[in-house]
């Protein structure tokens, strides 16, 4: 091949004998490896800490993370899966592509956050929101039913529940408001108010920012990222009376991994405060461990809920595919 | 071939071994996986197989519908832009005809990038009618942008075939018509069209064929909403990893690429018997005519919407967004190292694996051209080989080699273009080696010349200029490709249009404008040298 990727590099020490430095390698999604994302804040205090090098790679979202892990099952490649949500949590256990693990520091994330039966730990989580810009929606959306005003033709960005982990959220969401078969009768009516669905919410917020919708789905923490980064104060969350959805974000360590003892190592140090603080301003999230605060442009914009929602795992397990299906044959359609 | 001169038969049984090797390794071999994985993971009845396509109607509907749509309007395009070129002379004429290369050696990340720049709800058309009018027209994510965009991309292939055809028209039948008393439209529709029709089903047909397995255009301007089989063959697999419907979408496909390639192959070969008496002379636009002005305005138009994708994606590139001032901001922020953050490719990267995949390309499918064009090597089957490669979608090819060979790997990625290049370095080489006059061949044969000195001596010095040409097109080629290097990149080895493609999907329009800007240049140097080198560019 022309290209080689060695999972050892060589450095050469003062004393000129090379001295091979362990590499730990971390799959996850696009936006934490971006100019701006978490990952390029963390990684080099991580590797000062641990006299070891980290291959940090994206593999386009959170849905393509998880399928690369199982493609890549039987030789895996990543010691370290950052991103799989409380919505992904079941499928990646049943897929069998992680190891079990808890840290010891776990006691700094409060007993609410905790997911994943043992296999997975947090270090982020968010309420799902639409987000809008307030210069062109002009009347107040505080419900699901606010989103079908007929004013909104072809104004909402989401994205797909198969390949997006907000997208799957809102789904998720839409259920546990509406009920089983309650919510196929909303996206029924929704539909002629969404512009388009992208496979990955980089593409929405990216139609967004381009002016191309006024509303898209994504996090109640997006409008502080909007007045810090952008300076724009018209970008605004949808504060929904039915409540709000939550996210959790997790990472675990992937099966088969020959960095154990290094993958541990990152995973307790994800939940130390140097990794925490940078959560805010970098991921726009909130940091999962309690002790950490959180700027005033999050006091000041982001939304936060009447009441937090989360629907039973096991039952989103067992449901997951069907509503799926059942969502994508009232979307595709001519 | 003679068999008893036996000096060369080493050599002869050696190529045609290569050449049938590579193609059952790397064409038949990564394809027949695919459909006995659509058997044998179904494992279904034929029962079944109607019952997931009686499930799937939608997106099988949706295929056809758009192909069919995409197909007549570039008709209605390109069969005019025919006319002009057939029968007016105007200065310039070399260049319009030159946009029949379009579809070809433009990428088509690029009309999609254009196309979000010029009709996206906040792009130039919309902003003039939102300014002008206070409204504003959807073009995009739909099925409106698909069809806009295929059409600018096929009607070129239209007007190749038919303005060809058109050319060699012989000009008595219309005569005598005209002294019989039958009108001008009679003329056409009794006359002229029947002469035309199978250039016109020949056009039709491939142009079908590029709408039916259209990729980037689809993915991007149709949103999930609309979706078609190629397009979902990549989800499948890519997203969903079901191997089972997305193998059973690739058999599906292929069968109705089967019937329309033939389709294709048995009017293009009647489109191709022209005769060069008795030709029509060309004509001046009349401009004191309404029919006159309405020609000339319809050419402005055709010139118009051929050149301003590429002016768009420039001034993208150049030009500052917020004051309108020349900047160089866009290339310095996707070439800044500040950039390469912890990605395994940069942008630097992204140039120089494009470039290597372009070069690979160029010299192993005119290799192949060659040796399949050669009449001394008579390799068996050589026009099957030929068809077949265009009439096969690139994402059921791409997947036959995930399935086969794995994904990841920079060779079977590079061997993927060549093979899509093929048939059109066969072409250009083929058509070069056949009006190298046999008798000289055969003379110096006769003197004692083997079959190698007859190449290097006659044959040789007399196609140079159509091998630079064959190489300049499966260069092209190789530089746009998207679908193959996307199921196959693995996230490392990202090519120029992957780059594009990625910056598009998060509208970052400026640095893929930058981009964008680079690889229409290196395109262009493509088509200027398949210009330059073959006077005319004989590839389809």
């Amino acid at each position: 091949m022309f290209f080689l990727f060695g999972c050892i590099s060589q450095n050469s020490s003062p004393t000129g004998e090379i001295v091979y430095t362990p590499v730990l390698t971390i799959y996850t999604y696009d936006s934490m490896v971006s100019e701006y994302g978490l990952g390029p804040k963390v990684v080099p205090a991580f590797e000062e800490k641990c006299n070891c090098k980290v291959k940090m790679l994206a593999k386009g979202d959170a849905g393509q993370v998880l399928t690369t892990l199982i493609l890549e099952k039987e030789n895996p490649k990543a010691d370290v899966v950052i991103g799989i949500d409380n919505s992904m949590a079941s499928r990646a256990i049943s897929a069998d592509v992680l190891e079990e693990f808890t840290p010891e520091n776990i006691a700094l994330v409060s007993e609410e956050l905790r997911f994943g039966n043992g296999y997975l730990t947090p270090y982020d989580y968010g309420y799902f929101a639409f987000v809008y810009d307030s210069d062109k929606i002009n009347f107040p959306l505080n419900n699901f039913d606010s989103l079908l005003d007929p004013t909104l033709t072809k104004s909402i960005v989401i994205q797909n529940p198969k390949t997006s982990s907000p997208g799957l959220g809102l789904l998720l969401w839409t259920v546990n408001v509406y009920g089983d078969p309650g919510y196929k009768e909303f996206w029924k009516k929704l539909k002629p108010n969404i512009l388009t669905v992208t496979d990955s919410w980089d593409e929405s917020a990216g139609l967004f920012a381009a002016g191309e919708a006024p509303i898209y789905f994504s996090y109640a923490t997006s409008p502080p990222y909007y007045a810090e980064a952008e300076g724009k104060t018209n970008i605004l969350g949808a504060r929904f009376n039915e409540g709000h959805y939550v996210q959790i974000e997790g990472m675990g360590i992937v099966k088969g991994t020959k960095n154990r003892k290094l993958a541990e190592q990152f995973i307790e140090f994800s939940l130390t405060e140097k990794f925490q603080k940078e959560i805010p301003l970098h991921q726009y999230m909130l940091p999962a461990n309690e002790n950490v605060s959180v700027p005033k442009s999050f006091e000041d914009y982001a939304i936060v809920p009447h009441a937090t929602l989360q629907l039973d795992s096991d039952l989103v397990e067992q449901k997951q595919g069907e509503w799926i299906s059942e969502w994508e044959k009232i979307i595709i359609s001519g | 071939m003679d068999f008893r001169v036996g000096k060369n038969n080493y050599l002869r049984l050696s190529l045609i071994a290569f050449f049938t090797a590579f193609f059952l390794f790397f064409f038949f071999y990564p394809l027949a996986i695919v459909l006995l994985k659509s058997i044998s993971l179904n494992q279904n009845s034929f029962s079944d197989f109607i019952s997931i396509l009686v499930e799937n109607k939608t997106l099988i509907w949706n295929s056809f519908y758009q192909a069919s749509i995409s197909t007549i309007f570039s008709l209605l395009v390109g069969i005019p832009a025919a006319y002009l070129i057939a029968r007016k002379d105007f200065p310039g004429k070399k260049i319009v005809k030159a946009i029949s290369l379009v579809p070809f050696v433009f990428p088509s990340v690029l009309v999609v990038l254009a196309f979000v720049i010029l009709l996206g709800n906040n792009g130039w058309v919309n902003s003039i009618l939102k300014n002008l009018f206070g409204f504003h027209i959807q073009f995009l994510y739909g099925f409106l942008g698909i069809i806009l965009a295929h059409v600018f991309f096929n009607f070129p292939i239209v007007m190749r075939f038919v303005s060809s055809s058109w050319e060699n028209l012989d000009v008595k039948m219309k005569e005598s018509a005209k002294t019989l008393g039958a009108n001008n439209f009679d003329v056409f529709l009794r006359i002229t069209l029947p002469q035309l029709l199978p250039s016109i089903i020949a056009s039709a047909s491939l142009v079908f064929i590029f709408c039916f397995t259209s990729f980037a255009i689809i993915t991007t301007l149709g949103g999930l909403q609309f979706s078609t089989l190629e397009v979902e063959i990549y989800r499948q697999i890519l997203r969903n990893l079901d191997f089972a419907t997305g193998a059973f979408f690739a058999l599906f496909q292929f069968i109705v690429l089967s019937i329309i390639a033939s389709l294709y192959f048995y009017f293009s070969k009647k489109h191709s018997v022209s005769q060069k008496s008795n030709r029509e002379p060309l004509s001046k636009f009349n401009f004191s005519s309404l029919r006159g002005i309405a020609e000339f305005s319809f050419l402005i138009f055709i010139i118009v919407i051929a050149l301003l994708p590429i002016f768009a994606i420039a001034v993208f590139a150049f030009f500052d967004p917020s004051t309108g001032d020349f900047t160089l901001r866009a290339f310095e922020k996707i070439f800044s190292v500040s950039n390469v953050t912890l990605f395994e490719t940069n942008a630097i990267t992204a140039v120089l694996l494009s470039l290597f995949l372009a070069f690979f390309a160029a010299l192993v499918s005119s290799f192949l051209g060659l040796i399949a064009s050669l009449k001394q090597t008579n390799v068996p089957f050589v026009n099957f080989f030929a068809s077949c490669s265009i009439a096969v979608s690139v994402i059921t090819l791409a997947f036959g080699y995930y399935l086969g060979f794995g994904s990841g790997q920079l060779l079977i990625i590079a061997i993927g273009h060549s093979i899509l290049a093929f048939p059109f370095a066969f072409r250009i080489i083929n058509n070069a080696l056949l009006q190298v006059d046999s008798e000289s061949i055969d003379s110096a044969k006769t003197l004692g010349a083997d079959d190698v000195s007859v190449f290097i001596k006659i044959q040789f010095p007399r196609i140079k200029k159509a091998l630079i040409a064959s190489m300049a097109f499966a260069f092209a080629i190789s530089l746009g490709e998207l679908g193959l290097v996307l199921v196959l990149y693995d996230g490392i080895f990202a090519t120029m249009p992957v780059y594009i493609y990625r910056l598009i999907s998060t509208y970052d329009l400026f640095a893929a404008g930058a981009m964008g800007f680079l690889l229409f240049a290196f395109s262009f140097i493509a088509f200027y040298a398949i210009e330059f080198f073959s006077n005319d560019a004989e590839v389809f």
